[in-house]
């Protein structure tokens, strides 16, 4: 058998000589970035055809309750239990964009953040182009951030933002963060504002994590949705709408399980999250001088039966002083029906209380205070200190937000945490 | 009635004579516009729409096209929206690793302000009044936002 040679790769094996989207970031960004040198250095008197910008968190998050892992989002595997770690919150991410002309541009946005999988694999968070025939209308293509609530789709970017982290039981359930498909944006001066309005369709894309082991595949699923703000003076109102027709594949030591119990079409219709799910949201902000407060509400309507329908939001409040800015943020998750546990066929070798955590892990019920304050030490970094008193009541302990709980668990937990949020 | 009117005439004057004052050694940052942008005056709500990526578009309906001076860039933003430096990028932040607008062109010094808004109709930057040059129309001064307290970096 012969074996062939790639001219870009040195791997003689097949499997090797595949190009994936992360392997084209590892290798292609160090050399855009020497490209890009000489025309950001000469970039005055012409408009820079080319930019690269990039963001980044380095994060120790201490969690002071030994008996339940803290995590940021659904796509963490592990996180801080009675110990600090410093894998939940850092990240770097790396934007190019690129002017083509004729009201063409496109961008390219690589992050490398703690994953599914347990590593910082860099990822591709948003590859588009976009087509701005004048300055009422842009339209995208290609992977996007999915923009389902205020700041969903710039979470990752922590010095856009006061707190160490956004508040867990709004944005950490999302089940997803970034989308294939295109959306559209209508821009209309009204009064002294401008009202606007966003539409997106596409297909999900990433990994979710269930635990240390087992992850969730959600590529597949269909989601379309809206937005409509208005924005003047100092506020910010927005309502927003979107649904999604979800689609999971099982990985890790509990997919030969789910295989097992798909043969009793009853039982897996009472454990499956698959179905749609409708989610509404109202968002209001008040954003004047040094004053900073938002109110956030959303509303899951979850079609399938095992998946109560849940409410979540929060409120924060925040006070420039100087370089300081104390913040403070209380949010709240919660299922309005309690979880049920579905009764499963007897007489298969099913782990003891799996039905139990079937249903624990989609039924949110915890509430959050956090106290903090970011200090601006320079135009572009800032630091962050957090402290987050979680409270979770009995229904709530076992949701997926959670890792690793121990059953004693009192459904407590006291996070601090210390960022360095920078931009460049 | 005539000592009400007097009264009111001293106290124009003196309000004519407190702008005159704060004008006088230039320094007073003053937003300019292209002469064909259709444009005699803009409010401090328009100036923030166009300056923060809201909506790139002049009242008379041209594309806008913002230019920060960057040595100045701190005290604008003071002026239009009463937020630091460090805000104002936050803001950008978002904006721009969302991919939704990008930030104002930043100009290094006031010729080129200038040069850029004499050269392109939907332009519109801001320079210190001692440094106006013919080939630009000034919109407003600055000075007369300082008092006011209507901001916003909403998201």
């Amino acid at each position: 058998m012969t074996r062939y040679r790639q001219g870009w790769t040195t791997s003689t094996t097949p499997k090797g000589a595949i190009l994936n989207a992360t392997t084209l970031i590892r290798h292609l960004l160090p050399i855009l970035l020497l490209a890009a040198g000489p025309v950001l250095g000469e970039a005055t008197g012409q408009w820079p055809a080319l930019s690269v910008r990039g963001f980044g968190t380095l994060g120790l998050a201490h969690n002071s309750n030994d008996q339940a892992g803290f995590i940021r989002d659904v796509t963490q595997p592990r996180g801080p239990k009675g110990d600090t770690r410093w894998d939940l919150d850092s990240r770097l991410g790396l934007q190019l964009d690129l002017d083509i002309g004729n009201n063409l541009s496109a961008t390219v946005q690589g992050i490398s953040r703690y994953n599914h999988a347990g590593n910082f694999d860099p990822e591709l968070a948003w590859g588009f182009v976009k087509f701005s025939p004048d300055d009422s209308l842009d339209l995208r293509a290609g992977r996007l951030g999915w923009d389902i609530y205020m700041l969903a789709d710039s979470r990752d970017v922590g010095y856009s933002y006061l707190w160490a982290r956004p508040p867990v039981e709004y944005y950490g359930p999302l089940q997803f963060s970034k989308i294939n498909g295109a959306d559209l944006v209508l821009r209309h001066s009204l009064g002294n504002g401008v009202l606007w309005g966003k539409l997106f369709a596409g297909q999900a894309t990433g990994k979710l994590s269930l635990d240390a082991r087992n992850s969730v595949d959600v590529a597949g699923t269909d989601l379309a949705g809206g937005h409509i703000n208005y924005e003047t003076g100092p506020w910010l109102a927005r309502l927003g709408y979107t649904r999604l027709d979800m689609e999971v594949d099982i990985n890790g030591p509990v997919a030969p399980l789910m295989d097992l119990l798909a043969q009793f079409p009853e039982v897996f219709e009472a454990i499956s999250p698959e179905d749609t799910y409708h989610l509404y949201s109202v968002g209001l902000v008040f954003d004047e001088g040094p004053l900073q407060a938002q109110l956030m509400l959303g509303y899951q309507k979850s079609e399938p039966p095992g998946v109560p329908d849940a409410n979540q939001g929060y409120v924060s409040v925040a006070y420039r002083m100087g370089q300081w800015t104390p913040f403070a943020t209380a949010s709240f998750a919660n299922a309005l029906s309690s979880a049920r546990t579905p009764e499963l066929p007897p007489g298969l070798p099913l782990p003891a209380g799996i039905g139990d955590s079937f249903s624990a892990n989609t039924t949110p019920d915890q509430t959050t205070l956090s106290l903090g304050a970011r200090y601006d030490l320079w135009e572009n970094i800032a630091l962050k200190v957090q402290y987050d008193h979680v409270n979770v009541r009995r229904d709530g302990r076992g949701y997926m937000l959670w890792r690793e709980q121990d059953s004693g668990w009192d459904g407590r937990a006291g996070v601090f945490t210390a960022t360095l949020d920078f931009v460049f | 009635m005539a000592a009400r009117t007097l009264r009111h005439l001293i106290l124009l004057a003196a309000l004519a004579w407190g702008c005159q004052a704060l004008a006088d050694d230039g320094a007073e940052l003053v937003l300019v516009v292209h002469p064909d942008s259709g444009l005699t005056t803009l409010s401090r709500d328009e100036a923030i729409n166009i300056f923060m990526g809201r909506h790139r578009q002049l009242p008379s309906g041209i594309t806008a096209l913002p230019v920060d001076l960057a040595p100045a860039r701190a005290e604008f933003y003071q002026l239009l929206t009463d937020k630091t430096l460090a805000q104002i990028n936050s803001y950008w932040a978002r904006l721009v690793f969302s991919g939704r607008a990008s930030p104002p062109r930043q100009a290094q010094d006031a010729a080129e302000v200038l040069d850029i808004v004499a050269n392109s109709r939907g332009a519109i930057g801001y320079v210190r009044r001692r440094d106006l040059s013919a080939g630009v129309r000034p919109l407003v001064g600055l000075a007369t936002w300082r008092n006011l307290q209507t901001a916003s970096t909403a998201p």
